[in-house]
Formats: C-alpha cells, structure tokens, sequence
C-alpha cells in the first residue's frame, strides 16, 4: 500500500497540468462561443447568435462537408496503403523487418512542414512533376498544386504511418500458427487473409483509422500551404476567425463543433474496437 | 501410406534432423516420441508442410508431398495450443477446411454436425472458443481436422496443455476415436506413458536420428539402443562384457549365449526381486542394503546399494521390509543386452 502522502504526491501534478491546460482553456472556449463581438470588441453577454451562423451560413457547412470528404478519403487511401506494407513487413518482411519498421517511422522525425513543402515543391507550377511533363512534350498540369487533390495527397502521406503503427502492432499480435491452421485446412493464401488476417487486423484498422480520420479532419498546415482557396478546410477557418477575422466567439463556437464531432468518433471506434478485439 | 524418406533439416548451422526415414501404415496409431530439441516437432511439420525438409523426402499414397503446400496435402493437423481461430464460433472454426474445399453449404452442416458428435462436443455450435474449457476447445481441434476427412491426422502435443486428469480421459478417448473412424494418426509427445498408452508402434527421436521405431512392448522388452533403454520406463545400465558364453557385468556373473565383447545390459528395477525359496533354476542372488526408498503407491523403488559400489534401482510391491541388508535376485532371461556402439 502507498501511504496518502505519495498518493498526493503523484496524482497533483498531472491532474493540475490536466485542469489548467485542458479543461480550463476548454471551459473558456464553452463560454466564449455563446459571446459575440460588435464593433470590434468582444461582448461578454449570452447569445446563440454563432451557433445559429453555424447552421445557416453554407460556407461553413460546405467547409465541414469539404473536411469530412477529404478526410475520409485520406483515411480510405491510408488504409489501403498501410494495410498491404504493414502485412509484409509483419508477415514476410524476414530479417528486414525491424529495417523496414525503422524506415516507416523515420519520416515521424522530420517536421511536418518539411513533408508539407516537399509536396510543394513535387507538385508545384515549375515543380518537379511538372518539368517532367514538360520535358516529355506536355503542358504543365495546374491541377496538381492548390487543390483537394494536393491536399489528399499531402495527407495521406503524412498520416500513413500513423494508420500502419496500429495495424502493424495487431498483425504483430495474431498467432502464426492461426495462418498454419488456416494453410493446413487447405485456405489458399489469400483466403487466410481474408479470413483470419483481416478480421483480427480489424481493431488496428479501427484504430489507425480513427487516427487518420482525427488527424487530417483537424489539420490546417497542409491545406494552407498546397490547398488554395478550394482545399481550404474547417481549421483554416478556425485560424482565421481567431486571427484575422477577430471573431473569437465564432471561432469557439466552431471549434467546440469540431471537439464534439471529433470526440464522437473516438467514443465510437473505442466501442468498435471491442466489440471485434479478441475477447 | 505416409512415408518419410531419409529426411534431414538443419536450422542456420544446427542440425535438427538427421536422415530420419519412417513410414506411417493405413489405420495406424504411429507415435514420435522424444524430448524436447529431439526435432520430433520439426519432423511433424515437414509432414504438414509448414518446414521444408533440408535433404529427403516425404511421399504420401505414391505421390511426393514435400513439394506441395500444406493447403494442398491430404492430411489435418491438431496443433499444440489447438490454433482455434479465436474470432470464429465453435461451428465455423469446424466449417473452416469445408468451406475453403467450396463443399455444398447443406454438406457443411451436416458434416460439421457429425464431426462435433464424433468429439461429443454438441450443443456449443455458437460459443466462441474463449468460452470454451481446454477440453472442449481440445474437442474443436479435432473436429475441425476430422471434418475434412484427412488420410493421416497429425497431432502435435495435443494433450499437453490439459491437466493430468483430463488428459488421461483424453487419451482414451483419442485412442477410441482412432479406431473407430480408422485413418492413420501420427501423434508427437515427449511424454512416454502417453506414447505407451495410445501407439501402435513409437518412433523414438533422440537427437535428430531415429533411435528406434517399434511397437510399445517391443521397445520396453527390447530397447536397441542404451537411450531407449532410459527413455522408456525406468532401467538399470550396467557395462560389462560377454566372453566364452559368459556375461560379466560389475559383481554378476551370468551364462548368456551371445557374442563376444564388451556389452551393456539393462535390468527394469521390476526384475529385481526379493531372494525366495522358491526362485527359477539360474536366477541370480545378491546381497544389497537398501540405501533409499521411494513409496509410488502400488510398489515402493529402493535403491540399492551392491558390494562394490553399484548402485541399482528395484521395484517392488509394497510392503517392502525395513531398511537394512536383504537378499535380492534376478533372472538372466530378464536382461537385455544392448550393442555398444563402435568407438
């Protein structure tokens, strides 16, 4: 048994870090979304006047459709990307394992913006795609930079890993010998797959699922910087609302939007997770 | 039926097999037997397909198995921890080889059915095996190989993950399930009671070579090699020699028509007995102090101390009379002479 003092001693500290850093900024971000700003100052009186934009003004539930539409596909595509590698690299990758799993983790490392640019710089109007296309007798493709489709892209290369670590860590966990029984009653190897791999895969998919889905939903680095006006999303609105806008309460009243939506998801891949996770 | 043909298998530099060649015959209870690293493992897997055989090969009914898959040999494995898969219930764990054979879907019921009740385990068709004890997942395991009507069944350890009272039941009921639907069963265990108990014949694994393939008696009464002697049941080695009909082993000496030259004889601790008026012409009497003693229940094990340092282990009934110097005896016809091996 620890006695009361060491009890204190280490429960204080986080639970006080928790209350002013998290519960206290939320609990003024609640009330300033019910405030409302005139004539450039904030006024500090209960209206549900930002909630009500919210509903009635098309930009922003365009905005939010937009962000949920880009960040599904990210997550589609980042599953379909981290569940084959993640299967090799667990499954058939050998010695090279452990290189392999280094390799997928080593982007972690490199700033965000760094990855962000890159896609810049590949995509972009004198980039490098594009001297290709023109050096083999093409127009330059201005698709590519300042659209949904850059911001995918850009997405779903960040946030692989994050889909691959959960699913590679549950392909970890299945039995090898679940794979010998199934080859043993005659399953060809894809049947395995199907069968045994990909049903006890399904909580890492949950989770690396939520992770990307959560992720890109809220990003605004990489809409800013390869999106352009029609890959804008729902938390460069936040940023500007904040910022230049200088309409506080609205942008509190957005981003409370986002922490519900977002908590919802979470609430609901926790309980996904297990009902499939082995009992 | 299934044949293994000089097979060998080294993992990096260790060799784990060494030219092992036997043959399973069609309705037999075949038994590989050894300790653990004796590769007996290894060579069940060969059959199934999950290892390569380094050199040799594996034949099954005419046909060389050792270049196909495991999902295209004849024969089902029942795996150590059973293997169930854990996200299926008891009924489609038992469908698992019917479906991925695409056998009708009214075949399937039914013959996942008859597969639960030749295991009798009916009734918990929707239970998932974590809900199940390790008896009855033990039950699935067999049924769910069974199901697919293997020419061999391969066992590995099965009955090891269940306590000493299950698995007793367990394997009378193995043993009964094989005669009744009479294929072949291959079964690897290290544990030599069990191999008695069930086998038709045992092949003994020491080391990666066959010591000796025999029926259970053959290989009690008659061990061919000084490991076999030790690995089944319980026995006394003594080193001697054999010379002009004579056998000489520490202070015994016994006529024995058998060749020259050095020898080593095992004697069970039951063949040794307490001297009585009545003992068979030829029998030879020591006198020994009992050093130990060890109660089992229906005998007691002493362990005797002989003139000149030997020490030897008999099994008597108990009662056994108290501690002290008695005179013992044994039958020559009772030990085995086992060829030394040259060098």
């Amino acid at each position: 048994m620890y006695s009361r003092w060491y009890k204190t001693l280490v429960t204080v500290p986080p639970l006080a870090w928790v209350i002013l850093f998290l519960v206290l900024p939320y609990l003024l971000l609640f009330s300033y979304s019910f405030f409302s700003v005139r004539s450039g100052t904030i006024v500090h009186h209960g209206t549900l006047a930002n909630y009500s934009t919210l509903l009635h003004n098309p930009m922003y539930v365009s905005v939010l459709l937009r962000s949920l539409r880009i960040a599904a596909i990210v997550t589609v595509l980042s599953l379909l990307l981290a569940f084959p590698l993640a299967y090799y690299v667990s499954f058939h990758a050998g010695r090279r394992k452990d290189v392999l799993y280094q390799l997928v983790i080593i982007p972690l490392w490199v700033s965000y913006l760094v990855r962000a640019y890159a896609w810049k710089t590949i995509l972009g109007g004198g980039g490098v795609l594009n001297a290709l296309l023109q050096h083999l007798g093409f127009s330059p493709a201005s698709f590519l930079l300042y659209s949904p489709f850059a911001v995918v892209l850009t997405l779903t290369h960040i946030y692989t890993p994050f889909a691959f670590l959960p699913l590679y860590a549950s392909l970890e966990h299945i039995p090898r010998s679940l794979i010998e029984a199934s080859t043993d009653l005659g399953a060809s190897s894809w049947r395995t797959v199907r069968t045994v791999v990909l049903p006890l895969a399904l909580p890492g998919a949950i989770a690396g699922a939520t992770f990307a889905f959560v992720l890109s939903l809220g990003d605004f680095l990489a809409p800013l910087l390869v999106g352009g006006p029609s890959g804008l999303m729902i938390s460069n609105v936040v940023v500007s609302l904040f910022g230049a806008a200088y309409d506080w309460p609205l942008g509190a009243a957005v981003s409370l939007c986002m922490l519900l939506l977002v908590l919802a998801i979470v609430f609901a891949a926790g309980r996904l997770e297990k009902r499939y996770g082995l009992s | 039926m299934l044949e293994v043909r000089a097979v060998s298998k080294s993992f990096g530099a260790t060799p784990v097999l060494r030219s092992v060649s036997l043959s399973v015959a069609r309705g037999e209870f075949l038994t590989i037997l050894g300790e653990s690293g004796s590769g007996k493992t290894t060579l069940l897997r060969i059959a199934a397909g999950f290892e390569r055989p380094g050199e040799g090969e594996v034949w099954m009914d005419g046909t060389r198995i050792d270049t196909l898959p495991p999902n295209r040999r004849p024969l089902n494995t029942v795996f150590q921890h059973y293997a169930l898969f854990p996200h299926l219930s008891v009924f489609e764990n038992v469908a698992y080889g019917l479906r991925a054979s695409r056998a009708p879907r009214a075949d399937i019921a039914l013959r996942v059915e008859q597969a639960l009740e030749q295991v009798h385990l009916t009734g918990l068709d929707t239970r998932k095996p974590s809900q199940l004890s390790g008896g009855q997942q033990q039950r699935v395991a067999l049924a769910r190989a069974l199901v697919n009507h293997p020419r061999v069944l391969l066992l590995d350890e099965p009955l090891s993950a269940l306590d000493a009272t299950m698995r007793r039941r367990m394997q009378g009921e193995l043993k009964a399930l094989q005669r009744e639907i009479g294929i072949s069963f291959v079964l690897v265990t290290h544990d030599q009671e069990e191999a008695m108990a069930l086998s038709d014949r045992i092949a003994l694994l020491h080391a990666g070579t066959l010591e000796q393939i025999d029926t259970p008696a053959a290989l009690y009464r008659h061990p061919r090699t000084a490991y076999a002697a030790e690995f089944i049941g319980r026995t006394n080695l003594l080193r001697g020699l054999v010379r002009n009909h004579t056998a000489t082993a520490g202070p015994f000496i016994w006529p024995l028509d058998s060749p020259d030259g050095e020898a080593l004889f095992s004697l069970r601790p039951e063949h040794i007995r307490f001297s009585s008026a009545g003992a068979p012409p030829g029998a030879v009497r020591f006198e020994a102090s009992v050093a130990d003693r060890l109660f089992q229940g229906s005998a007691v094990l002493l362990t005797l101390q002989c003139p000149g340092g030997l020490r030897l282990t008999a099994r008597v009934p108990d009662p056994a009379p108290p501690a002290g110097a008695h005179s013992f005896e044994f039958t020559p016809d009772d030990v085995v002479r086992i060829p030394v091996p040259a060098g």
